[in-house]
């Protein structure tokens, strides 16, 4: 066997050497190709394996009145999660039963969570921070605590038909908190530490932080003062005419800039799941109504600016007017011979199917759609809705004539808002918004609103002849209990029947009033819809007097000076033969007296009531000769004496002609012992919203400094202050074997 | 090394077979100087897998035993115990194995037909593998590959061994490898079983055997081999998770992507010592069977070369005393025995680099394991004897 020599097996163990060789070089480059090709990768997914991720939340943005007085805000409440990997099968049911005790949750369903394959699972979110203390002192397995933002609206409810409402992960649900929500959220952030594979950290472990980016701050162009006035209003005609809805909006002419929106009836969105779904629905953007004769200057203004009709054009109004199909009647028995001034004086629907009539149908929609009422106004709420109109196609005499006084159509009281407004800026129609300013966390101006001019609809001249004429209304015509002494106010009432599927229904209503004031320069536009209003229906008498008085506060409040040509503006249109001379100042208050007239001895200073019970503040405003309103913070809610005032209208040392009514804002729960000082709080270790919640009810305002628990603040318990005080907190992240989640400086 | 007279050769053209069986036939001769280097090759992996087994296995020992020094105590002892044995067998002359051969194949035979019964095998992590002497517990594994290299030496290198025939040369051994095979599979341990089919064929082949004989069996023995994966439910998963580990990372992937991660996590010059993260009980068998990806990501890419180099010298060493060694017996038992040894860290290195599908085998001189460490240390013990009388 020549060929199992020696050599022979030298050769196969040389052989046996090199195929090992090369195995062990195949093993050298495919580990190298391990650990520099995929090194990288393969560290990160391990990594990524090993750590579990706690989320934070961003802070959601702060929305803030045009004044930048805080209307939403978030808190830190603390949120119970479970990592169910670390909970040792041994310790399943002493941890269920503990979090069952606590929290309150059926054990089964515990288990459930505390088993699921998952690597994170939220048990409980946003707890009090009781049970997160109690939580926290169990000091359980698995189980853990993350701060959480907790929306929270410190006026109660207060324009929540404009903010709207967030879900639990913060996520905007309704109004400006949904159409905004992008801004307002920002980005989340998480926690992730190192864990070894049964869940316990891992020494030295790589705990990675990844601030979330807090979401951006909104400004409104929304006015507290005026939304809470629009609101005490609705109130008051909610509880006096038992109606079943009330909305108003306020709105700058001149920018679109809404003042206040607010709707009756309302909701707390801090507890928005107590009230029913349908008081969110927000009537002012959503729902169309059929806006009667408050839909009159529209057609008014379409014939003024066509030339159709002249200021002094007169129409005949025997109580009824033919038109082919059907006979239609006036509110009135007959106005008879009547000026185009006195027509929408005295909202004579005979007139105004004449000039519905003499415009046509074409000229007719041309400036409905003009004046922007057969689209959306595009304000930033969501869920606009739109009017309803017949098809210009193939409109009879009838349904024009119909239209003329605003039946058989419908619009948002935005859309109509809008139009109305669009007279009192010159014959402009302005885009309302709602938004002023985005900012960003340091204050850094991200998105700027500015006035959005949509189209010219009529000319100036058009424009201030219809102001005039909606002047009269309110001087002498159906809209006198609108009158704001002083001031002269352009208006127009309307009182539309209810149709219920399709069937005009006689016993209800939408009473309504449109205006605008001071005619000259208008600073604010309103409307005002009261939805089936009992005892009383008429604009006039139900809509006209909360109009006036909502006029009144917000032209003080917004030291509108009163209108100085007031008397010789009346006298003009007067003199083109509108009767009624003398209405001067017949509704009015002794202290309409025009500038010119006052005496110094008449004016007096406006003195400091802030900080008095309603008792002292009454007191004062008397001796000085002034009047003292501190109003319904809610529809028939007792006035505490002893309830201190925190805000005042005019402030103090403005210069007012004696009589005139300051207007006092109270604590929302004035307690008994309340007097002009408090003492500060021990807030020390509570959290953010514990904080607001206590400060807020003694009247103290809340400045946040960091997140977390209360640990310094400034001034120190005990001390005594003025309600109102500003009580600097500092709050940082409890307990030194937590996260850090601390996040740059907020503004 | 001194030279020796050519007379003195030790094969012949007689065949691979020794002129006597024996040791008193043989010819005087003077041993020469030990093969210091493989020896030192040897140490260095020793010293490596202790520090290594200890790092791995601190933070599971903590968890387990409440001690992170349980296994590097244990490895410290084994490793004593497996040096001494390693320096008896150094100075106890290989011939002496021929005499033994027979006796040594039996006693590993009983010692595996043992373990199997109840009462002297026990069980842990689901395998009846270990007999326990007092605190001592051997695994019978071990010695079986180790007897079965010295009997195959022993039989392939007898005088008139019919090695070039099918039947009566090449078909013996291999249904012997299969018989042990076979017993080892009852464990069950797969990974050592193959370890010993390994060793068979390696020696046969060794030995002269026709290779279309040794790749005829192989061919056959395949569809046996996916039979053995395939009927076995773990196996299967292992072998499918072998082609595609991610389909199921949290499963049957687990520890290969596991092990990919940790090397992965190393990089060229790893988290440095003690600094592993993957050691946290998310690698399992981290001190054991993957104690490479531990060293992968502790030392990196430097790390593990340094140990692939300490293998390749291994080897280099190893074959170069098969190819020197004084007579045929010699040549296969050295042969044998570092083949075993290299069968053994290829296939644990490839395991570890999710080249091979996971099979269970030990890295020698570097994992934990008491009998591995033990009977790894005695082989190199033969092997350093026999390179006393290399020539060359």
């Amino acid at each position: 066997m020549p060929s199992s020599t020696g050599l022979d097996l030298r050769r196969r163990a040389l052989l046996l050497f090199s195929v090992t060789s090369v195995c062990l070089f195949g093993l050298l480059i495919r580990l190298g190709y391990i650990q520099f090709v995929l090194g990288a990768e393969l560290s990160e997914k391990a990594l990524d394996a090993r750590m579990q991720e706690v989320p934070v939340e961003a802070r959601r943005g702060v929305i803030y009145d045009r004044k930048g007085r805080e209307l939403a805000i978030s808190a830190t409440v603390d949120s119970v999660f479970a990592i169910p990997a670390q909970i040792k099968p041994k310790d399943l049911d002493r941890v269920a039963l503990a979090l069952s005790e606590v929290l309150g949750i059926p054990k089964d369903r515990l288990l459930v969570n505390l088993t699921k394959p998952v690597s994170f699972v939220w048990i409980k979110r946003k707890v009090d921070e009781d049970t997160a203390k109690r939580i926290r002192d169990l000091d359980l397995p698995g189980i853990g605590l993350t701060p959480e933002t907790r929306r929270f609206y410190p006026k109660g409810n207060l324009a929540c038909h404009v903010l709207g409402i967030v879900g639990i992960d913060n996520q905007g649900l309704e109004g400006i908190e949904l159409v905004y929500d992008k801004a307002l959220r920002g980005n989340p952030g998480k926690i992730v530490v190192e864990f070894d594979a049964t869940g316990r950290k891992i020494p030295a472990a790589t705990h990675r932080y990844i601030a979330p980016e807090d979401g951006c701050n909104l400004m409104l162009t929304v006015d507290e003062v005026i939304q809470f006035m629009v609101e005490r209003e609705l109130d008051k005609l909610m509880s006096t005419y038992s109606a079943k809805g009330a909305c108003a909006v306020v709105m700058d002419p001149k920018t679109g800039e809404i003042l206040a929106l607010a709707a009756r009836p309302g909701y707390d969105p801090n507890e928005y799941a107590k009230f029913p779904d349908e008081y969110r629905r927000n009537p002012v953007i959503n729902d169309a109504f059929s806006p009667g004769s408050t839909f009159k200057p529209i057609t008014a203004a379409a014939v003024l600016e066509e030339g159709l009709v002249t200021k002094v054009s007169r129409f005949y109004c025997g109580g009824s007017v033919k038109v082919p199909g059907a006979t239609i009647s006036c509110w009135s028995s007959g106005h008879g011979s009547q000026t185009f001034v006195d027509a929408v004086k005295n909202s004579c629907n005979v007139a105004f199917v004449n000039m519905g009539l003499r415009l046509g149908p074409d000229l007719f929609y041309k400036y409905v759609k003009a004046f922007g009422l057969t689209q959306v106004t595009g304000i930033d709420l969501p869920g606009e809705a739109m009017g309803i109109m017949l098809e210009p196609g193939n409109i009879k005499p009838v349904d024009l004539a119909v239209m003329s006084f605003g039946q058989t159509l419908t619009v948002t009281p935005i859309q109509l808002l809008s139009a109305i407004s669009a007279i009192a800026n010159d014959g402009v129609l302005m885009k309302p918004h709602l938004v002023k300013e985005i900012r960003g966390l340091d204050g850094t101006l991200i998105k700027e609103v500015k006035p959005e001019a949509v189209r010219r609809v009529i000319s100036q001249e058009t424009a201030k002849d219809l102001a005039l004429a909606m002047e009269e209304v309110v001087k002498a015509g159906t809209g006198k209990q609108a009158y704001v002494p002083g001031y002269r106010i352009a208006g127009k009432t309307g009182t539309a029947q209810k149709s219920v599927g399709g069937k005009v229904v006689r016993d209800k209503h939408i009473s309504s009033f449109v205006g605008f004031g001071p005619v000259d320069d208008p600073k604010v536009a309103m409307l005002i819809m009261v939805d089936e209003p009992q005892g009383a229906y008429y604009g006039g008498q139900v809509a006209a007097p909360a109009f006036g008085s909502i006029m009144k506060d917000v032209l003080s409040y917004m030291e509108v000076p009163p209108s100085s040509e007031e008397g010789r503006e009346g006298d003009r249109l007067r003199g083109v033969g509108v009767p009624g001379a003398g209405m001067l100042g017949s509704t009015g208050a002794p202290q309409t007296k025009g500038p010119e007239e006052k005496g110094p001895e008449d004016t007096v200073e406006v003195p400091s009531v802030l900080n008095l019970t309603v008792e002292e503040a009454k007191r004062v405003a008397e001796t000085a000769g002034l009047g003292l309103d501190v109003g319904d913070q809610s529809s028939g809610e007792r006035i505490d004496p002893k309830s201190v005032i925190m805000e005042q209208i005019p402030p103090p040392g403005a210069l007012v002609s004696k009589g005139t009514v300051i207007i006092g804002f109270r604590t929302l729960a004035g307690s008994a012992e309340a007097v002009g000082k408090v003492s500060v709080p021990d807030i020390r270790g509570k959290t953010i919203r514990a904080v607001a919640d206590i400060l807020g009810e003694i009247g103290l305002r809340l400045d946040v400094k960091g997140s977390g628990v209360a640990r310094r603040q400034n001034p120190s318990p005990g001390t005594l202050v003025p309600r109102g005080t500003v009580i600097e907190v500092i709050f940082e992240e409890p307990g030194a074997e937590k996260p850090k989640t601390e996040t740059p400086a907020r503004e | 090394m001194r030279k020796r007279p050519a007379a003195e050769r030790r094969f012949n053209a007689g065949g691979i077979a020794d002129r006597a069986l024996g040791t008193r036939d043989l010819p005087k001769i003077e041993a020469g100087p030990t093969d210091y280097s493989l020896l030192v090759a040897v140490i260095l992996l020793l010293g490596l897998g202790i520090v290594m087994v200890f790092s791995a296995s601190a933070v599971m020992a903590m968890t387990n035993f409440n001690d992170p020094f349980y296994f590097l105590k244990r490895q410290a002892v084994w490793a004593l115990i497996g040096l001494l044995g390693m320096t008896v067998l150094m100075n106890f002359d290989y011939w002496h194995y021929k005499k033994l051969a027979p006796a040594i194949i039996v006693l590993s035979i009983t010692l595996l037909v043992a373990v199997l019964l109840p009462g002297i095998g026990r069980i842990s992590h689901g395998a009846r593998r270990w007999i326990g002497f007092g605190p001592l517990t051997l695994t019978p594994s071990e010695p079986a590959k180790m007897a079965m290299v010295i009997y195959l030496a022993y039989l392939l290198s007898s005088k008139g061994y019919k090695i070039k025939t099918f039947f009566r040369g090449v078909l013996p051994p291999v249904l012997l490898g299969l018989g042990m095979f076979a017993l080892i599979l009852q464990q069950p341990d797969l990974g050592t079983g193959l370890t010993v089919m390994g060793s068979t064929f390696i020696m046969l082949f060794s030995a002269g055997a026709k290779i279309w004989h040794l790749l005829g069996l192989i061919g056959m023995g395949i569809p046996g081999v996916f039979a053995a994966i395939f009927m076995e439910e773990y196996r299967r998963e292992r072998f499918l998770a072998f082609l595609d580990p991610w389909a199921d990372p949290r499963g049957s992937g687990y520890h290969i992507i596991q092990s990919l991660y940790a090397l992965g996590s190393g990089g060229p010059f790893g988290l440095g010592l003690g600094k592993s993260r993957q050691k946290f009980l998310y690698l399992p068998e981290m001190h054991t069977d993957f104690i490479f990806a531990i060293i992968g990501e502790e030392l990196g890419f430097v790390g593990a070369m340094l140990v692939i180099i300490l293998f390749f010298f291994f080897a280099w060493r190893g074959y170069r005393i098969a190819m020197n060694a004084p007579d045929g017996f010699s040549c296969l038992l050295s042969c044998g025995l570092t083949s075993m040894i290299l069968i053994q860290a290829l296939v644990n290195i490839g395991v570890v680099t999710g080249t091979l599908p996971i099979t269970g085998i030990p890295l020698p001189f570097l994992s934990f394991g008491g009998s591995s460490l033990v009977f790894t240390l005695a082989s190199v013990g033969i092997l350093l004897n026999i390179s006393r009388y290399c020539t060359g």
